[in-house]
């Protein structure tokens, strides 16, 4: 595999046409020496070179720093299919649809917060339900679940969970129109109706940190963001209402793949004519699960303000942004000098389109960063960068190496105060089994496919 | 004969070998118990009583039922806060159809690391002995 590798340049490698059979397009990846590294441990490569293969791809296969082994798509994958002759794909999106990250600021300085950091991390555990508890959540009807699959996070606001002025940003307003209750199954509904409000499990978390560091005053202004002032971040997904659409949908196209005469090299890789009734009701239903994920991250940022009001009363905490790195979007692109409207998929990968903020979340203990998105990035790579730092590290290497080491003491002495129901959570998302974020962070900012506003350093971290 | 844990950089995955489908079946729910579960439980707790389950699945291939057996565990865990305990447990190849019936062990407030069980890299063979590998998104 890694002889089909030619670098580019210092943030680019192309995988060449043969590397697997059947490849349509090549394949870019964005990495440097340190990302090109770790490639060499694991199968993502071979993954980039699969989705290749699949009908409708567009210009690339796309890996983004942060890039490893994943289900189908790598983490960190990318690829566009024509709206018309194009592809869907579950894979392309993963299990965890429209999982993503929200990010609020604030003008409290960072030094008032840390006096105050255990007893704040403390309320915020207690008022947002983690771990993957069942139920924990807002306990929904059906009928009020379908509103939520339907309207997405303009739902929370007129229940009183925030503000209109939220809704402005969060991508797409907060409400993937085009979502179809119907296509989702019973089984979906009922994982869904009990865990709205919760953050779910793994390398979920809630985060407050301090902004560190400035590297474009004009859009850190825009956004709010202010140095040496708190921040929040929010990541997590649709739970398992997402798991079940995606598990059900794969039955679905795996049994109606051959109608087209579809084969594809990985089973996660299933997918089918996006123009298909079968396609366009997993469009439905993953826009349905989008809408939950916004409404989820929308409720748990109104108890997360609570807490601060209780705390903070004089202060509020505006959204900066709110952006999903796992899902498919229909968009319009240049291409070939027409306009298109393609299906990008992005499947730990974020949207960075000219001007808007990209979330860059951080490994536990280490900084998170705050990019704003390029035209170049539109041009180059369907208007997509990196979503976070990718592990290079097994959860169950981490745990051996970490052993019996107090992580949570660790992190304090660095000024981090770790709150997690699960020891276990703790030692599987140990910095050392993440990738150095600055390095990834670096490789797209030198790219041009996003640019470096901010940096976060944490203060305050809860494990789901 | 067993199960082992397998290296997955994101997420987690075992490999099963057994002399029948329906241990290999087992083997495979103990394997998933084990990532789910922190603590694992005490065999005592297995035979208290629970309520009556019973459950059949069909699928395209043997691959399919083996992704549908773990997310069905995992749903039951989720849903009813409850890990299914089977006493009798029938599988046919064709087609590909699991019978089961048992008890939901109640299990209140356990907490739930897996999100799914997954096509990626799944195999299932059969040659002298039964052998299943299979990861799970966490």
């Amino acid at each position: 595999m890694h002889t089909y590798l030619e670098r580019l340049d210092e943030n680019r490698l192309l995988l060449h046409p043969g590397a697997v059979p059947g490849m349509r397009v090549p394949g870019m990846i964005y990495a440097d020496a340190y990302v090109e590294s770790l490639l060499a441990e694991e199968n993502a490569l071979l993954q980039v070179a699969r989705v290749a293969t699949l009908p409708g791809i567009l210009g690339y296969s796309f890996g983004m720093p942060d890039i490893h082994w994943g289900y189908g798509f790598p983490i960190g994958g990318v690829a566009a299919f024509d709206a018309e002759e194009g592809i869907i794909s579950p894979g392309g999106v993963g299990y965890d649809i429209s999982c993503g990250v929200r990010l609020l600021a604030s003008r409290i300085p960072a030094k008032e917060g840390k006096k105050m950091m255990p007893r704040l991390v403390r309320a915020l555990f207690e008022a947002v339900p983690s771990g993957a508890i069942p139920g924990g959540g807002k306990k929904l009807s059906l009928r009020e679940l379908e509103k939520v699959l339907q309207k997405g996070a303009p739902w929370a606001v007129e229940e009183g969970l925030g503000t209109p002025e939220d809704l402005k940003r969060i991508e797409e307003g907060g409400s993937l129109k085009g979502a179809l209750p119907s296509a989702i199954s019973e089984r979906a509904k009922e994982r869904g109706k009990a865990q709205l409000g919760t953050l779910g499990s793994g390398n979920h978390f809630l985060e407050i940190q301090e902004v560190a560091e400035i590297f474009d005053s004009s859009e850190a202004a825009k956004m709010g963001i202010e140095p040496g002032c708190l921040t929040v971040m929010i990541h997590c997904g649709s739970r398992g209402l997402g798991h079940q659409i995606c598990d059900d949908s794969i039955k679905i196209m795996r049994r109606s793949m051959g109608k087209w005469n579809i084969s594809v090299p990985d089973p996660q890789l299933c997918c089918v004519p996006l123009q298909s009734k079968e396609g366009q009701e997993y469009l439905g239903a993953m826009r349905g699960a989008a809408n939950y994920a916004m409404t989820n991250r929308q409720i748990i940022a109104a108890r997360v303000r609570r807490v601060f009001q209780s705390f903070f009363p004089k202060e509020p905490l505006q959204t900066v942004w709110d952006v999903s790195h796992n899902l498919a979007h229909m968009e319009k692109h240049s291409w070939k000098g027409q306009e298109r409207t393609l299906c990008v998929h992005r499947k730990g990968a974020t949207r960075a389109f000219e001007g808007e903020p990209v979330l860059i979340p951080g490994s536990m203990g280490t900084s998170s960063y705050v990019l704003v998105g390029t035209k170049r990035a539109e041009e180059e790579t369907f208007g997509s960068t990196c979503h976070g730092a990718g592990r290079s590290m097994s959860r169950s290497r981490a745990l051996k190496e970490t052993g019996k080491e107090n992580l949570s003491g660790q992190l304090r002495k660095r000024g981090i105060e770790v709150v997690t129901a699960s020891p276990r959570t703790l030692g599987e998302e140990a910095p050392r089994a993440y990738k150095k974020i600055s390095s990834v962070v670096e490789v797209v900012h030198r790219g041009g496919i996003s640019l470096k506003v901010a940096r976060l350093q944490p203060l305050g971290v809860m494990k789901g | 004969m067993g199960w082992q844990m397998i290296e997955h950089t994101a997420d987690a995955g075992f490999e099963v070998t057994a002399d029948s489908l329906e241990e290999l079946f087992l083997q495979a729910r103990e394997a998933f118990c084990a990532l789910c579960l922190e603590e694992p439980l005490p065999e005592e707790s297995m035979k208290q009583a629970g309520s009556f389950h019973s459950l059949e699945m069909e699928a395209l291939d043997m691959e399919e039922l083996a992704v549908s057996w773990i997310n069905e565990l995992l749903f039951l865990l989720e849903s009813r806060e409850a890990l299914f305990v089977p006493s009798n447990l029938e599988i046919r190849r064709n087609p590909p159809i699991l019978r089961g019936e048992g008890i939901l062990r109640s299990l209140p407030g356990v907490r739930i690391p897996v999100k799914a069980a997954t096509y990626g890299g799944l195999i299932f063979r059969e040659d002298a002995s039964f052998f299943l590998r299979l990861f799970l998104d966490m």
